[in-house]
C-alpha cells in the first residue's frame, strides 16, 4: 500500500505522522525531535536553512529568518491585519504583484506559499528519512477558521513543495479523528485549541467511526505569539520608561526581547515567578551598554493576558451556540497546542465547560496524528464500510455582493461539506452580454466586510433583451472547504465560461515557476552538500601543511629550489581559501588534488628532517 | 421507468385481439413478439428461444405487457414479479456498463437510490421510521454517509455515477438537515404529505408476516398437542398405569362406600398403589381407603366377637385376636373385644395385655378398667389391678363394689 503522511504545519511548530502498521505515529527527524519549528531562514551564503537551525541562528539573522509564515498565508496586502503584522515582524514584507504578501529575504523577494513549502519540504524529507522511500501524498493541518484563501495558498505551498496534497483538513477536527480512531465512542465533544498563532474551537459529534462537526470558529490572530507580545511589551515600555529606548527599534533586541518573553512564559506554566535577564540588551553608543532584568511573576502574566484568554471563551460561547448544544451535553473537551499548557488557559476552559479537560491527547503531536488517520483512511478506502468519516463544515458564509454593496449569504457557516448552492443571475440590461459575480467569504451583512475571494465575470451571453437570459451560477465547496464556481445558461443549457479577474491565488504560470526554480535549489543544495564534503578535505590538508611548514621551511631554505617550491605552495593555498570563500566547486576541485600532493610532500620532508 | 422482473414461471400470450400490423416495434421487440405470437408458454421458456440477454428480454417483455401487447399471467393469479432488494427495478444494461470503479451491486444500488430520490420523502431517504428519535436520525444520516458521501470513493473513478453519487449524499444531508432540526422537522411534516418509508413498508411487511406466521405455528402447535396427546394415551406404558391406579382407586372408594366390601376396597386401594408407586396422590388415597377398609373389617369382627367365639377352636380365635390388633391397633373397641375374645381362648396374659392397651388409648373408658381389674386379678397381677379398682374408685367414690375391689387387690398384695 502506498504511503501516505499527515503534516501539522504549525504557525511555531510542524509535526509530521503516519499510520504504521495500524498504529498512527509521529516520526521524529534525524535529531530525535518530533517538532520542527516552522522557521526558514536565508544564510548569508544563500543557503536555505529550515526548522532547528534556523531558529538557532535566529538571534544573529534576525531580518532573514521567517517564523509564523502561517499569520501571512493567503491573506491580501490590503488586510488591516498585514500592517499590525509589518510593524511587528523583524524581517520585511511587501506587496506582491497579485496583492498578496511577499518576503523579502537578501536579495530575493518570496511568497508565502514558498517559505512554507520549504518548511512542508523539511518535514517531508523527515518521513524520507524514516522511511527510506519516496512520499508523495499528504495530508494536511489548517486552522479551522482559515478562508478559502488561505487554504489555496496551502494547497499551492504543498504543491510547491512536491507532494500531491490529498485533503486539507481542519486542525481541531484532525485532533478529534486522533482522539476517537478506533475508540467506538459516542459522544459529542469540544476541541479547544490554542497554538503559537491561532485559535480554533470546534464541537464534533462522534458515533459509529463518524466524525461530524457540528460547528466550528476560531480566530487566525490569536495565539501564543500575542501572549508573548504582550510580555515584550511590558518589557519594552518598562525598559523606555526607565532608559527612554524604544527596544524594538533594534531587530536584534526585538528577537532577543521575543525568545526571552516566551522563555518566561513557558516557564510561568511551573513555577510562580521568573527571571528576564538580558544584558547588553542595547549599546547607548559610547563604548557602554544597558541591560535588562526584571522579575515576572505568573498573576502578573495572567493579568497581562486575561483579555486575550477571555476572547477565546466568548468563541467558545458563539460556537456552543452554533452547534446549537448546551455545554453539558459535552462529554469530553479536549486541549491541543502549546499555549493550552498555561495553566490559566486550562482553568479557564474547565470552568467555562464544567469539565476537566481530557489529558489522553498530546497537544503537540495529535493533530499530525489525525491528519495521518486521514490520510491512511482515505487511501484505504476499499469497496466495503469505510473505517472513518469525517463531516466537516464550513467555517464562513458563502455568498455574493449584491446591489448596494451588501452580502448576501448563499451558503451559510458551519454547512456540512462537500455541499453546493445555486443561484439564478439575469442580465439587467437589454444585449446584455455578462455578467459580473463578486464572491465573498465572511460574517458581515456588508460585502466589503468580507473576505474577497474573487470576481467572476460571466462572458458571451446571448443577446436577448433584459431578463431574459438566465445563468444559474453553482457554488460549490469541496470537502476541502475550498471553494468552486461554475455556471449553466437555462436557456441553451450550456456551460457558461468563467473568468476569474480578481483574485490573489498565485497564477498556475507562477506556480510552475515557483517549482522549477525549488527543484533547481534542490539540485544546487544537492552540489552544496557535495562542496561541503569537499571543503572538509581541502581544509585538512591546509591544517596539515600550515603546521609542517615552519620545519620545512627551516630546511627549504638551505636548497636553491626551496623557495620556489614554497611560493608554489602558498599560491595553491591561496587559491583554496578563494575557492572556500566563494563557494566555488570546481576552484576546489582543482585544487585539491595539488593540495594532497602537496601535503605528502611536506610530510616526507619533515619525516626525514625527524630523523 | 423502473419496472420489476418478470418471473419466470409466468405465462406469456399475445393479447387477444391485437393487430399486429399496426404496431410500431423496434427490431428487438418485433423479434421477441415473433416468438410469443401463436403459443402459450412461460416466460423461462421464452427466454431460452429469446436469443438475447434474458435481464433485455424481460425489459422488453415488460415493456410490451405495459403496451398491452402480451399478457403476463402468473400461476394463481399472483404479481407477475418477483420482489428483490431493489424492488424490482430494472437496470439499463448501459448505466450497468458505463465505465466505473464499482462493482456491479454498488452500481445497482446507487442507480436505484439515484432513481427514488425523489419518490422517497426525507425520512425514506435516511431509512428511518416517522417516529425516529433524534438519535436514530443521527445515526441513518452516518449511516447515509458512509455509504454516500464522496470519501467513500476516494479516488475511485466514477465516469457518470460521480454526479449520481453527489445528487444522493446532498439530498441525504438535506433531508437530515431539516429532520435533525425541531422545528423544521414539525414543519416538514406538518406541509408535506408523507407516505410510507421503505423502513416501514418493510417493517409492516414483516410484521404482516410474522402475524401469519405466528397464527399458522398456533395452528400447528395445537394440532401437534392433539397429536402428542394422542400418542401419550396410546402408547406411554406409564400413562397407562398411572391411568389404571387412578381406575382402581376410584373403584376402591366405591367399593368402601358401599360397605361390607372393605376387603374388597383395601385390595384395590392396593392394587393402585402398585400400578402408580410414584403417584403421590393415588398413594395417598390409597392409603386411606385402607386404613378404613382395615377398621371397617376389625370392626366387623369386633362384631360378630360372641358367634365367633361360640364357632371357633381356640387357635382359631387367637388367629382372629392377631387380625383385629393389626387391623385396628389403636380402636379401644375392637381390642376390648378382643381381649375377651383372647380370655375365652384361654390365654388371659394376651387378653390383660390387650385391655390395658384398650385402657390406655381411651383414658374415660370405665368399660375398660373393669376388665382390666378383672383380668388382672384372674392372673394375679394384683398390681395392676389396684390401679386399676383405685382409678375406677376414684371415679365413682359412692360405688361400694369399687371400694370393695380396692381392699380385694390391697389384701391379696
Ligand atoms: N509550557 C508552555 N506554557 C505556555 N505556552 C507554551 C508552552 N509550551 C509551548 N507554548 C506556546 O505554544 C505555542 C506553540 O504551540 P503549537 O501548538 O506548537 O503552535 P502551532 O500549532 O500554532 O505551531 C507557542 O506560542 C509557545 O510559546
Ligand atoms: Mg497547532
Amino acid at each position: 500500500m502506498e504511503r501516505v503522511i499527515g503534516i501539522d504545519l504549525g504557525t511555531t511548530n510542524s509535526c509530521v505522522a503516519a499510520v504504521v502498521g495500524g498504529i498512527p505515529t509521529v516520526i521524529a527527524n534525524r535529531g530525535g525531535y518530533k517538532t520542527t519549528p516552522s522557521m526558514v531562514a536565508i544564510a548569508e551564503s544563500g543557503r536555505r536553512l529550515i526548522g532547528h537551525i534556523a531558529k538557532r541562528q535566529a538571534i544573529t539573522n534576525a531580518e532573514n529568518t521567517v517564523y509564523a509564515a502561517k499569520r501571512l498565508i493567503g491573506r491580501k496586502w490590503s488586510d488591516p491585519r498585514t500592517e499590525a503584522a509589518r510593524a511587528d515582524l523583524p524581517y520585511t514584507i511587501i506587496q506582491g504583484d497579485i496583492g498578496d504578501i511577499r518576503v523579502q529575504l537578501r536579495d530575493r523577494v518570496y511568497t508565502v506559499p514558498e517559505i512554507s513549502a520549504m518548511v512542508l519540504t523539511e518535514m517531508k524529507k523527515v518521513a524520507e528519512d524514516h522511511f527510506g522511500e519516496k512520499i508523495e501524498r499528504a495530508v494536511i493541518t489548517i486552522p479551522a477558521y482559515f478562508n478559502d484563501g488561505q487554504r489555496q495558498a496551502t494547497k499551492d505551498a504543498g504543491r510547491v513543495a512536491g507532494l500531491d496534497v490529498i485533503r486539507i483538513i481542519n486542525e481541531p477536527t484532525a485532533a478529534a479523528l486522533a482522539y476517537g480512531y478506533r475508540k467506538d465512542i459516542q459522544k459529542k465533544v469540544a476541541i479547544y485549541d490554542l497554538g503559537g498563532g491561532t485559535f480554533d474551537i470546534s464541537i464534533l459529534d462522534i458515533g459509529e467511526g463518524v466524525f461530524e462537526v457540528l460547528a466550528t470558529g476560531g480566530d487566525t490572530f490569536l495565539g501564543g505569539e500575542d501572549f508573548d507580545r504582550r510580555i515584550v511589551e511590558w518589557l519594552v515600555f518598562g525598559f523606555a520608561k526607565e532608559h527612554n529606548i524604544d527596544l524594538r527599534n533594534d531587530p536584534m533586541s526585538l528577537q532577543r526581547l521575543r525568545d526571552a518573553a516566551e522563555k518566561a512564559k513557558i516557564e510561568l506554566s511551573m513555577t510562580q515567578t521568573t527571571e528576564i535577564n538580558l544584558p547588553f540588551i542595547i549599546s547607548t553608543g559610547k563604548n557602554d551598554s544597558l541591560h535588562l532584568q526584571r522579575t515576572l511573576t505568573r498573576e502578573k502574566l495572567e493579568e497581562l493576558t486575561s483579555d486575550l484568554v477571555e476572547r477565546t471563551l466568548e468563541m467558545c460561547n458563539r460556537t456552543l451556540k452554533a452547534a446549537k448544544i448546551e455545554s453539558d451535553e459535552l462529554e469530553d473537551v479536549i486541549l491541543v497546542g502549546g499555549q493550552t499548557r498555561m495553566p490559566r488557559v486550562q482553568a479557564a476552559v474547565k470552568e467555562f465547560f464544567g469539565i476537566e479537560p481530557s489529558k489522553n491527547v498530546h497537544p503537540d503531536e495529535v493533530v499530525a496524528l489525525g491528519a495521518a488517520v486521514q490520510a491512511h483512511a482515505l487511501v484505504t478506502q476499499g469497496d466495503g464500510e469505510p473505517d472513518l468519516l469525517l463531516l466537516d463544515v464550513t467555517p464562513h458564509n458563502l455568498g455574493i455582493m449584491i446591489a448596494g454593496g451588501y452580502f448576501q449569504t448563499l451558503i451559510p457557516a458551519n454547512s456540512t461539506v462537500p455541499t453546493s448552492a445555486n443561484h439564478m443571475f439575469t442580465t439587467v440590461r437589454d444585449e446584455q452580454t455578462a455578467v459580473k459575480i463578486v464572491v465573498l467569504q465572511g460574517e458581515s451583512g456588508v460585502a466589503a466586510d468580507n473576505e474577497l475571494l474573487g470576481e467572476f465575470i460571466l462572458t458571451g451571453l446571448r443577446k436577448a433583451p433584459r431578463g431574459e437570459v438566465e445563468i444559474e451560477v453553482t457554488f460549490d465547496i469541496s470537502p476541502d472547504g475550498i471553494v468552486s464556481v461554475s455556471a449553466k445558461d437555462m436557456d441553451t443549457g450550456k456551460e457558461q465560461s468563467i473568468q476569474v479577474t480578481a483574485t490573489n491565488r498565485l497564477s498556475d504560470d507562477e506556480l510552475e515557476r515557483i517549482i522549477r526554480e525549488n527543484e533547481e535549489y534542490a539540485v544546487t543544495e544537492a552540489g552544496m552538500e557535495a562542496f561541503g564534503r569537499r571543503r572538509t578535505e581541502v581544509e585538512r590538508y591546509l591544517r596539515e601543511i600550515d603546521k609542517l611548514r615552519p620545519a620545512v621551511e627551516e630546511l627549504m631554505r638551505t636548497s636553491d629550489f626551496g623557495g620556489d617550491a614554497l611560493t608554489k605552495a602558498d599560491r595553491l593555498i591561496d587559491r583554496a581559501k578563494t575557492a572556500i570563500k566563494m563557494q566555488d566547486a570546481a576552484a576546489l576541485d582543482e585544487v585539491r588534488e595539488q593540495l594532497e600532493r602537496t601535503a605528502q610532500m611536506f610530510k616526507g620532508v619533515a619525516a626525514k628532517l625527524n630523523r | 421507468m423502473p419496472t420489476k422482473p418478470i418471473r419466470d414461471d409466468a405465462t406469456v400470450e399475445l393479447a387477444p385481439g391485437t393487430d399486429l400490423t399496426g404496431l410500431e416495434l423496434s427490431q428487438r421487440e418485433g423479434f421477441l413478439l415473433s416468438r410469443v405470437v401463436g403459443r402459450k408458454q412461460t416466460v423461462g421458456d421464452l427466454l431460452k428461444v429469446a436469443g438475447m440477454l434474458a435481464d433485455d428480454a424481460r425489459t422488453i417483455l415488460a415493456r410490451l405487457a405495459l403496451r398491452g401487447v402480451v399478457t403476463v399471467k402468473a400461476p394463481g393469479g399472483g404479481p407477475i414479479a418477483e420482489d428483490d432488494e431493489f424492488d424490482g427495478m430494472v437496470f439499463s444494461p448501459a448505466d450497468l456498463g458505463a465505465p466505473a470503479d464499482l462493482t456491479i451491486e454498488q452500481k445497482k444500488r446507487i442507480l436505484y437510490v439515484e432513481a427514488n430520490l425523489s419518490r422517497w420523502n426525507h425520512y425514506g431517504l435516511l431509512g428511518l421510521k416517522r417516529t425516529a428519535d433524534a438519535r436514530e436520525i443521527k445515526k441513518g444520516y452516518f449511516r447515509a454517509s458512509k455509504e454516500f458521501h464522496p470519501d467513500a470513493f476516494f479516488r475511485k473513478e466514477l465516469g457518470p455515477y460521480k454526479a449520481r453519487v453527489d445528487r444522493i449524499f446532498r439530498a441525504m444531508k438535506a433531508a437530515y438537515d431539516v429532520l435533525n432540526d425541531e422545528k423544521r422537522r414539525q414543519e416538514y411534516d406538518d406541509t408535506v404529505e408523507v407516505g410510507l418509508t421503505p423502513a416501514e413498508e418493510r417493517e409492516l411487511r414483516e410484521l404482516a408476516q410474522k402475524a401469519e406466521e405466528k397464527k399458522e405455528q398456533a395452528q400447528k402447535d395445537e394440532r401437534l398437542q392433539a397429536r402428542l396427546k394422542d400418542r401419550r394415551l396410546k402408547r406411554n406404558p406409564m400413562f397407562d398405569r398411572i391411568h389404571k391406579a387412578r381406575a382402581f382407586i376410584t373403584q376402591a372408594e366405591t367399593a368402601l362406600r358401599g360397605q361390607k366390601q372393605a376387603a374388597q376396597a383395601a385390595r384395590l386401594a392396593r392394587l393402585a398403589k402398585d400400578y402408580a408407586p410414584q403417584d403421590g396422590g393415588i398413594k395417598a388415597r390409597a392409603d386411606v381407603v385402607i386404613a378404613q377398609a382395615n377398621l371397617e373389617r376389625a370392626r366387623a369382627l369386633a362384631g360378630r366377637a360372641e358367634a365367633i367365639i361360640a364357632t371357633y377352636e381356640n387357635d382359631r380365635i387367637l388367629e382372629f385376636v392377631d387380625e383385629m390388633e393389626q387391623l385396628a391397633p389403636r380402636d379401644p373397641a375392637v381390642l376390648l373385644k378382643a381381649a375377651k375374645m383372647a380370655n375365652s381362648a384361654k390365654n388371659p396374659q394376651r387378653a390383660l395385655k390387650l385391655a390395658t392397651t384398650a385402657a390406655s388409648l381411651d383414658q374415660a373408658s370405665q368399660k375398660a378398667r373393669e376388665m382390666v381389674y378383672l383380668l388382672a386379678a384372674g392372673v394375679g397381677s394384683w398390681h395392676t389391678a389396684l390401679k386399676a379398682a383405685e382409678w375406677l374408685r376414684d371415679k365413682d367414690p359412692k360405688s361400694g363394689e369399687f371400694k370393695n375391689m380396692v381392699k380385694e387387690a390391697k389384701r391379696n398384695l
